[in-house]
């Protein structure tokens, strides 16, 4: 106990314990305060839930209340005013039963009845008689039409034959004058073509002595002349004809000494060949008899060498021996 | 062609166990919310091409932060041209200062600039000083409604945003302005609208030109200017809305609901947080709710709105009221017993409640400290 009081006598003593411990003191204080502050607000804020809670339990009670309620009396009002609506329906159903049993009434219905289809049929006749006179007056504006129609068209051909006729009648005078022009005209004309024959007669027979004279004269030249013209033309042609005949015969010579010239060429090669090809093959056949001869001349002296060493110089081939072989 | 598009982004990643920023390439292609990451130092692929469909185009700019699987990458530059071209033409940054008279309107505001198109990136809310009012209007041309808007910032808290749009400046001018052009544009008929009370005129205070919107974002967004988040941590408490009401674009709806339904906003802070700010937030949480993680990797996943929320009545507890109007954790529950909540309004499951309140009543000012000092 004594050494606590001590170590606390001492730091308090230390200024700077002491400032320390002062500064852990407010901040202890501090925090204190912050939770007491909390502490306060949690309870604040919980008895406002709480309060708010209730009240919203009641708002929500007085709400399912009141609902209910609006219900219960929607349902009262409902059945009332069902009730009275049958009530109605039964008293004018009532009272429809009763008007239909009463006598009068019935009597007075069929009555009214009557009276509505006589009527009806009163309206029908009166509107088939309006029908037919408007079919009549139709049928008058008609018949009305067509005479009018024939009257007008008997007076138009009355007029129409009047006016052939009168234009007839002009057209045959107009026809008579024009024939009789036409005939002095024709016998105008028929007179000066008669003159002008008689003066064309007249003068081909003045005409006609000379004419004749000079006309044989000109046919006696061109006689002439045309006999003139085949002559020289016969001498050229002949001319011609010997010329081509001369060209044919040069040509025919070129060709028959070219053939021969050819001719004696192909026999020329044809005997060099020849001699070439002999002595070609005699080269060859003594070349071919050479080999042979050294062949012979090697395997002679191979034979020499091995012989008597009882070597196989030579693997003979075999030979088949089927049926075919054989 | 339009399948292949990808946008390149050089972006910074702070390596905190080496205490290094690292350089990374980052390729965001349209078709697909896909991503690529290659690391420059080490020229290898960090990251191979990935899905992931809850980023979109318009959360890529320079100076934006990007939540990779809790790694939190800052866009620092364009990596070519053609990104360059294509976005640097088109997607400008704009201030824009909701005075104090007018800061009833900041639901209808944020709605408007939802539905024309604009992105709201950073959000702070503020009281100037004198000094700071006067460092602030030295810059502006038109002296007279220097004065004028001298007067209107010290007299109250105001709030000033980065919205990010195509042409934002010339936009919010001509729209302010209530010129022909924008009347016929349909895009931002919405913010014609909002411009066509005079009142709403003189409550917000646009930029003239980008130089200006540029001197005016450096002015407000920068910690060392002595620009403070307001802060009233009296019978107030925190409210977040998440990232995914935000890409939803219910931000401008959720703040109109909150402002009518007897709440007033004191406090005002848009950014990304860190996945290990995140953590330490919801550290309370750590084995209490088991939808802790998911809860931190959503509150991570893209920028958030932190509110500090105060009950118009000053005799009503704050806490419990704004608690009471978020509704229960789980919207399903919120949807049947408090349908006129916020959470079942907006949310769609227990993780993705739309709000985040403070839980416990002596939080809450550890909570709003925790995001509004420590983290600036």
């Amino acid at each position: 106990m004594e050494m606590i009081e001590f170590l606390q006598h001492t730091n308090l003593r230390n200024l700077k314990c002491n400032v320390k411990s002062m500064v852990k003191d407010r901040l202890r204080s501090i925090h204190d305060d912050l939770n007491e502050r909390r502490s306060l607000l949690r309870c604040n804020l919980e008895y406002e839930n709480l309060r708010y809670s209730e009240e919203l339990a009641l708002f929500m009670k007085n709400r399912i209340e009141e609902a209910a309620r609006k219900r219960v009396q929607w349902f009262g009002i409902q059945r009332m005013q069902r009730e009275h609506n049958k009530d109605k329906f039964l008293q004018l159903k009532a009272l429809q039963r009763e008007m239909e049993n009463c006598e009068a009434t019935r009597h007075w219905q069929s009555k009214a009845l009557l009276l509505d289809t006589k009527e009806a049929q009163l309206h029908q006749i009166k509107e088939k008689e309006a029908m037919r006179q408007r079919e009549k007056q139709i049928e008058l504006i008609w018949e009305d039409v067509t005479r009018r129609y024939f009257e007008e068209k008997a007076k138009q051909d009355v007029v129409e034959t009047k006016l052939i006729k009168t234009i007839a009648g002009i057209n045959q005078n107009i026809n008579i004058k024009n024939y009789e022009c036409q005939r002095k005209n024709n016998k105008v004309a028929e007179q000066a073509t008669r003159e002008q024959f008689a003066k064309e007669d007249m003068f081909h027979t003045l005409m006609n002595g000379s004419h004749l004279a000079r006309r044989k004269v000109a046919e006696r030249n061109k006689k002439l002349f045309q006999q003139k013209e085949l002559t020289e033309q016969i001498t050229e042609n002949q001319i011609i004809r010997w010329k081509n005949k001369k060209v044919l015969f040069d040509e025919e010579v070129k060709i028959m000494e070219n053939c021969n010239s050819e001719i004696l060429n192909n026999q020329q090669e044809e005997e060099k060949r020849k001699i070439q090809d002999s002595v070609w093959q005699e080269y060859y056949i003594n070349h071919v008899k050479e080999e042979k001869e050294r062949k012979r001349e090697e395997s002679k002296q191979f034979e020499l060498k091995f012989s008597g060493t009882g070597c196989v110089l030579k693997q003979q081939n075999k030979k088949p021996y089927n049926k075919s072989a054989r | 062609m339009a399948f292949n598009r990808r946008l390149s982004f050089i972006a910074e990643w702070y390596q905190e166990e080496a205490a290094i920023i690292r350089t990374f390439t980052i390729c965001f292609f349209p078709t697909g919310n896909a991503i690529e990451v290659y690391d420059q130092q080490h020229k290898r692929t960090f990251l191979r091409r990935t899905k992931m469909p809850e980023l979109s185009e318009r959360d890529f700019f320079i100076g934006s932060k990007i939540n990779i699987f809790g790694r939190q990458f800052d866009i620092v530059d364009y990596a070519d041209d053609i990104t360059k071209n294509t976005l640097d033409k088109y997607r400008k940054k704009t201030f824009l200062l909701l005075k104090n008279i007018c800061i009833q309107q900041l639901g209808p505001l944020l709605c408007a600039l939802i539905d024309s198109n604009f992105s709201i990136n950073r959000a702070l809310m503020v009281q100037f000083t004198p000094e700071q009012v006067k460092q602030f209007l030295s810059n502006k041309r038109n002296v007279e409604a220097s004065s004028m808007l001298m007067n209107q910032l010290i007299g109250g808290p105001s709030m000033g945003f980065e919205v990010i749009a195509d042409n934002a400046v010339q936009k919010m001018k001509l729209c302010k302005e209530q010129s022909k052009e924008c009347s016929n544009d349909n895009t931002v008929a919405a913010l014609v609208t909002l411009f066509e009370r005079e009142e709403t005129r003189i409550g917000i205070y646009c930029p003239q030109d980008e130089e200006e919107a540029e001197q005016d974002l450096n002015f407000f967004f920068n910690p060392k200017n002595g620009l403070q988040a307001t802060l009233r941590l009296k019978n107030s408490t925190l409210g977040i809305i998440k990232p995914h009401c935000i890409k939803d674009g219910n931000l401008g709806r959720i703040i109109s609901e909150i402002t009518s339904n007897g709440f007033k906003i004191t406090g005002l802070r848009m950014n990304l947080m860190e996945r290990v700010n995140c953590e330490e937030f919801f550290e309370v949480y750590r084995g209490i709710l088991p939808e802790y993680i998911p809860m931190v990797a959503q509150l991570a996943s893209g920028v958030s709105l932190a509110l500090e929320i105060v009950a118009a009545d000053e005799n009503k507890n704050s806490y419990e009221e704004f608690r009471q109007f978020c509704g229960p954790m789980d919207p399903e529950i919120a949807k049947m017993l408090r349908p006129h909540t916020l959470r079942a309004k907006f949310g769609v499951s227990k993780t993705l409640n739309a709000v985040h309140c403070t839980d416990l009543p002596d939080d809450t000012i550890l909570e709003l400290q925790y995001i509004f000092k420590i983290l600036d």
